[in-house]
């Protein structure tokens, strides 16, 4: 059980845990040169290996710099690895209490070996920072970066237990939320950028988050009835179905093409100096065609493989047949695999076509109109910032729904 | 190395405890202290105690403050009235209990003495104590003996049992301390729910409960609810046909079993089949659906089995308790798998019920202000417990210690090499004299274990849930602890079963003297009877028993009808030393007296000889899906720090091993055992074992959880809707509720109107409108003028008048006709969709699961859905109760 049913008592707990994780962003490791850090940070490698997950801008090499991103990885790590495993699948779905205990034991380890080695990554970049580069630094900052985040990893889980939502993304929402907040104020106050560019901007950002509200919470509604059900005297409503969401990978075919577009690009630039011509051809063709292609042609590509392994057909299938649960008017079996199949398929191409759109559409209209105002949020972050958000509500919609009930007996 | 390590552990432990404990044992001392001046109280001066810590609780003291003298009190009335001292650790216990938590007693060291004393405390308070058993029998036993001591110091004790009429448990429950059973406690809080009128009510609010065997109630039965059921219609034909059926279709090819959770799937091939045989295009088709029929047919015949899952007993199949062994005459499966199995069975198929009003224990419990508990087994739970009871586990030092001998498990690769390495064990044990007491899972094993000591010509005794083996049940449990006794059993030996070394002396005492007088009662004949000299005793005693027998026959003319039962009740208060002024039972106490004193001998030295042999010798077949179930057995030896030892047999093919022992286990198995007929005893084997039944415990508990979880949401709703009816029941002012109803129905329609009036079209505005008027069955020529231009003001206004003509017309047929329509309008309007709710909320929740594929949390998703739900039922509750009340006319009915 949960300790407390108190909504406000657990946004307020909420918010006590991202005041500790906020806290530790502005401590500094010692050691360094945080202003010569901060002036390069724009554009070094460390912030890239930074950036991938949570936007953070914050300029000083912090304590809890590596902050959820091990544990985000392993998490990752472990799905994608459980579709591969049996026995890892079977610890998640099977073995109840215990077998979920150990996966989060497990994902925990991982994290750690994450947060070592990319602890380890940074502080190896650091030799231009460092004031004092020997073993001892080498060493010490990587225990501070590793203690750092286990600590937020701690964090999180306490937000999980004591406050609302899933720990985790309640965090990266916060760190991708304050970048955004820091990046328009710097838009608006430092670069000085004129009204109508500010409103444009916010307008498409508006926009994009409607658009992504809409296809995030859009599902196909597959009709199911239970043999239990179709027996029974009352009436049934249409009510029960399975729903199958049209954008079924979420986030993750974005990360996983941006990834290999920046692999392939790194591969290019360093290694096979006989394509470059390729940037050539890219840079004369309009509107950067051949990269927009390119990174459509992944996005779709890793929302199919995606889905694919998130979701299984034959087991879809299994399941209903164990819980004798059909879908009126199609056989059990084989039949239903297939409208599976066929389903998934239309609605992974349609999600496709959307998160390409989403994704391609910003960088579209900066080739376009030449203006370079949209770099500030990725459309990633703002996929992640609004499954978050309305996960939140409907939880905290829950705790009110307690309360009203409360309210009935007393 | 583990060793030391082992060692270290246990001195922890120890230390733990002694800490826990050591709060408990000063409060003791404060006990003592009380003690002293109390035994030299009178009588009476004892029962005015009672008025007087009434007196100072009225006042604003605590139960904490007066805790020590009210257990001295307490103790000295159980040592007047019962002769029984209780010992320390029996305090320790009551302590336990009324700080709220569970005291884990062993068997035989007296749970229901020890639970007096907090009932006789917190009874003080006058809100009522009840003191929960799982049967009746037990029930009824503490109620005559415990029951006593209340009785002595001036409070009421009452008892219910499903024998009590329905007209005493109102006065039973308003008794100071009730005895009663877990699941009558459910059902008559459930019938409150749905009574009709005020007197129909029983119970007080919850207060105060101490349960039995608290784990087998909160953990075991948290699964099972309380179901008050309607009838509806049964379609016989379809049961049999789908069982004929289900014997067509053949495993592996039709359809497949998944044993561990406990369905059938039907292969594609096996659809195709029904559905040649049956001649249809689907048997998911909603007009004529077979699915469901075939679905249960199957489980009946692959997942059910005779003898093992129930019994059939006088053309009825009754479900057998998995936990205890026992019968369960009341219960029945659910959603047509009982039907299934009388089809199966060919027996007479019965209606289908429809839910009308359920609880589970979880929830009924969850209603006291305070639980406690005791048993021998819940420390293995405690995380359980206290994450949904909150009630921690405290586990009482034994009066004397433990030295049973717990042996490690031997293990064998196939059934019939340890059904053989049983019977030779029993052989062994045999031949030395030691009684064996053999624990088996169901009533099937149990008699083939039985066959093979017929085999080996070993006289025994078989205890399980047949009829003919029930009847016998407690003269069986009596003889079991006498030299070369061999009982086989299954799980009813467990809990309360109290096995005693040498045999039971009380019981066969009771049993020679019944036998005694049995001809008397049952014929009324008062012929003499005189006891000749088969009896090993002197003369003096003889002639000592026959003037006794002399004078109770010739009570016996005075009341002539006295039944068996009767004459065993009062030779139970006779053989309890329970005071009493009754000559009839001062009578029967001497004879018992002098029966004791012959056979008493005799008993001392059989149970001597058993303790040196090694006491009694528990053996276990199989290991059950929780350590609980295994402990109970094991706790069958070694009471009251007698000399004993268990052992547990076990094979690969076990259910557990099988199901949920992964293949592991029996790698291990191949690369540890030489041959396919020796066992193999070795701790790393024990230890994944142990680990197997962990993982099905924490399979189970995680079900719990979650049907906990799940189970809250309907619990916040029929709390709410209860407190309404109750508060409904209960009312004088009946008009404001309808009025109060009515208007909400009627802002309701406008709200839904007002918040899309932007967007609707005018004539679903007037659609609106005319439902409100249409709900008040008034003249449509009233609103003509008001159709466009109405308002809240105007329509409530016209409701108003509308609703006093219709009381004016009604209450002319007869004064106050009015006041009693609306009460039973609402009340059966909250029946009804209260019960459709149910229904709907059941297949909610089936559902959700799937929304799981969306990467949605199914029980958010639930909270959300079924708040919903709950609205809407409520709105219609409101609306149906404004139309039917409109609606209805008066007619004399003269019949």
């Amino acid at each position: 059980m949960r300790p407390e049913n108190n909504l406000r008592l657990r946004l307020f707990q909420t918010m006590k845990f991202i005041a500790l994780e906020r806290l530790g962003l502005f401590v500094p490791i010692p050691g360094i040169d945080q202003k010569l850090f901060s002036s390069d940070y724009s554009n070094n490698a460390i912030s890239n290996l930074l950036n991938v997950f949570d936007n953070n801008q914050a300029p000083k090499l912090s304590v809890f710099a590596l902050g959820i991103i091990p544990y985000i990885n392993a998490t990752i790590t472990i799905q994608i690895l459980s579709s591969a495993f049996p026995a890892l699948k079977k610890l998640q779905s099977e073995e109840g209490e215990i077998g979920k205990k150990k996966l989060n034991k497990i994902t925990k380890y991982l994290s750690f070996c994450f947060a070592f080695i990319e602890s380890l990554a940074i502080v190896l970049r650091l030799q231009k920072y460092a004031f004092d580069w020997n073993l001892y630094f080498i060493v010490q900052t990587t225990l501070i970066l590793i203690s750092g985040a286990m600590l937020v990893m701690w964090l999180a889980d306490n937000i999980s237990y004591k406050g609302i939502g899933t720990g985790a993304s309640v965090i990266i929402f916060v760190n991708i939320a304050s970048a955004f907040a820091k990046f328009l104020l710097n838009q608006l106050f430092v670069h000085s950028i004129k009204f109508l560019d500010f409103a444009s901007y916010f307008a498409l950002i508006v926009f994009s988050i409607a658009c992504i509200v809409f296809v995030q919470e859009a599902i196909r509604k597959v009709p199911i009835i239970s043999a239990k059900q179709l027996d029974s005297t009352s009436f049934y409503s249409n009510d029960y179905f399975l729903p199958l969401r049209i954008n079924q990978g979420g986030v993750m075919p974005i990360i996983l093409a941006s990834s290999l577009l920046a692999l392939v690009d790194y591969v290019i630039r360093y290694g096979l100096s006989t394509l470059q011509a390729v940037y050539f051809i890219n840079d004369i063709l309009p509107f950067k065609i051949l990269f927009l292609l390119l990174y459509s042609a992944f996005i779709i590509f890793f929302n199919y493989l995606y889905c694919s392994l998130v979701l299984n057909c034959f087991e879809l299938s299994n399941n209903l047949k164990k819980a004798s649960v059909v879908i009126p008017s199609i056989r059990p079996g084989k039949m239903t695999e297939k409208f599976f199949k066929d389903t998934l398929d239309n609605l992974t191409l349609f999600g496709s076509g959307f998160l390409a759109f989403i994704v391609l559409a910003p960088n579209f209209l900066e080739f376009v109109f030449h203006i370079r105002v949209f770099k500030g949020l990725a459309v990633s972050s703002l996929l992640i910032v609004v499954g978050v958000a309305i996960d939140l509500i409907k939880q905290s919609k829950t705790y009110v729904i307690a309360k009203n009930y409360e309210n009935m007996v007393h | 190395m583990t060793i030391y390590l082992c060692i270290a552990f246990n001195m922890v432990n120890t230390y733990i405890d002694y800490l826990r404990l050591r709060k408990y044992w000063k409060i003791l001392n404060q006990i003592k202290k009380h003690r002293e001046e109390i035994k030299q109280l009178t009588n009476n001066c004892l029962k005015i105690k009672t008025t007087e810590f009434k007196k100072r609780i009225k006042s604003g003291i605590s139960l904490d403050q007066i805790l020590p003298e009210t257990f001295a009190v307490a103790s000295e009335a159980a040592e007047r009235v019962l002769g029984l001292n209780p010992y320390d650790v029996q305090m320790i216990g009551g302590i336990v209990l009324h700080e709220g938590k569970i005291a884990e007693m062993k068997t035989g060291e007296g749970k229901s003495l020890a639970a007096s004393f907090p009932a006789y405390l917190n009874a003080l308070t006058e809100k009522g104590v009840h003191i929960i058993t799982v049967n009746d029998y037990l029930a009824r036993r503490d109620y005559e003996s415990i029951g006593k001591i209340f009785e002595f110091l001036g409070m009421k004790v009452g008892l219910i049992n499903q024998y009590t009429p329905i007209s005493k448990r109102k006065n039973n429950y308003l008794a100071d301390i009730t005895y009663v059973t877990n699941s009558e406690i459910g059902f008559d809080y459930l019938r409150d729910n749905m009574a009709t009128q005020i007197k129909e009510l029983t119970q007080r609010p919850f207060h105060f409960c101490i349960i039995d065997e608290v784990d087998s109630i909160l953990i075991d039965e948290s699964r099972t609810p309380l179901i008050i059921s309607g009838r509806t219609k049964t379609r016989k034909d379809k049961y049999e046909l789908a069982h004929r059926l289900a014997n067509f279709l053949k495993k592996s090819i039709h359809y497949k079993i998944d044993e561990k959770n406990r369905t059938i799937i039907l292969s594609d091939l096996g659809v195709i089949t029904c559905e040649k045989i049956l001649k249809i295009k689907s048997i998911y088709s909603a007009q004529n659906t077979w699915a469901h029929f075939i679905y249960n047919a199957l489980k009946a015949k692959e997942l059910y089995l005779k003898n093992v899952h129930y019994i059939v007993r006088d053309q009825q199949a009754i479900i057998v308790d998995e936990f205890t062994g026992r019968i369960m005459p009341e219960r029945r499966w659910a959603d047509g798998l009982h039907q299934s199995i009388e089809a199966k069975e060919n027996l007479q198929i019965k209606e289908e019920t429809k839910t009308l009003a359920s609880i589970t224990y979880q929830n009924l419990f969850l209603l006291y202000l305070k639980i406690s508990g005791m048993t021998g087994t819940a420390k293995t739970e405690e995380n359980e417990l206290i994450s949904i009871y909150s009630l921690p586990v405290i586990c009482i030092p034994t009066y004397k210690s433990m030295i049973r001998k717990d042996l490690p498990d031997l293990i064998f690769q196939t059934e019939i090499e340890k059904l053989k390495a049983v019977t030779e064990e029993c052989v062994k044990m045999h031949l030395l004299g030691r009684p064996i007491l053999v624990g088996t899972t169901n009533i099937q094993k149990s008699e083939i274990l039985s066959q093979l000591l017929n085999q080996y010509q070993i006289r025994h005794n078989l205890l399980n849930a047949k009829p003919q083996n029930v009847k016998r049940e407690s003269e069986i449990i009596a003889q079991a602890g006498r030299k070369y006794a061999v009982t086989i059993s299954t799980n009813m030996a467990g809990r309360g079963t109290d096995i005693i070394l040498g045999g039971n002396l009380e019981y066969i005492i009771k049993n020679k003297i019944t036998s005694l007088f049995k001809p008397i009662i049952l014929t009324g004949n008062t012929q003499y009877i005189i006891i000749d000299k088969s009896l090993k005793s002197s003369g003096n005693e003889i002639r000592d028993i026959n003037s006794n027998i002399l004078k109770i026959i010739n009570l016996h003319r005075q009341n002539p009808k006295l039944t068996i039962a009767e004459f065993g009740n009062s030779l139970n208060i006779a053989s309890k030393k329970i005071k009493s002024n009754n000559e009839y039972i001062l009578n029967l106490r001497s004879i018992y007296i002098i029966f004791e004193n012959i056979y008493k001998k005799y008993f001392d030295i059989e149970s001597k000889e058993v303790k040196n042999i090694g006491g009694l010798c528990v053996i276990g077949t199989e290991r059950h899906e929780s350590r609980r179930i295994d402990n109970q057995l094991r706790g069958r030896s070694g009471r009251q720090g007698d000399v004993g030892s268990s052992i547990f047999f076990i094979s690969l093919e076990d259910n557990l091993l099988r199901i949920f022992g992964g293949e592991r286990i029996s790698k291990m198995m191949h690369t540890f055992m030489p041959s396919v007929n020796e066992p193999i005893q070795s701790p790393l084997l024990s230890r994944s074992l142990d680990s197997a039944q962990k993982k099905v415990e924490s399979l189970h508990y995680n079900f719990r959880k979650q049907l906990f979880q799940y189970d809250q949401i309907l619990n916040s709703q029929r709390k709410a809707i209860y407190l309404e009816r109750r508060l409904i029941l209960e009312s004088n002012e009946i008009v404001a509720w309808t009025m109060a109803y009515m208007e909400l129905t009627i802002i309701d329609i406008l709200n839904d109107q007002y918040l899309y009036s932007h967007r609707k079209p005018r004539d679903k505005v007037l659609k609106n409108i005319n439902k409100i008027y249409d709900l008040l069955a008034s003249p449509i020529s009233l609103i003509k003028i008001e159709k466009y231009t109405f308002n809240k003001k105007t329509i409530l206004k016209q409701l108003k008048i509308s609703y006093d003509l219709k009381k004016a017309q009604i209450d002319k047929t007869s004064c106050g006709l009015m006041k009693s329509l609306e009460r039973s309008l609402i009340l059966e309007q909250i029946d009804t969709n209260w019960s459709e709710h149910i229904q709907q909320m059941s297949f909610l929740k089936e559902f959700i699961g799937w929304r799981g594929y969306a990467q949605k949390d199914p029980l958010i998703e639930y909270k959300n859905e079924s708040y919903i739900l709950f609205i809407k039922m409520i709105r219609t509750i409101r609306q149906n109760i404004l139309y039917l009340l409109f609606r209805a006319e008066p007619t004399l009915d003269f019949s």
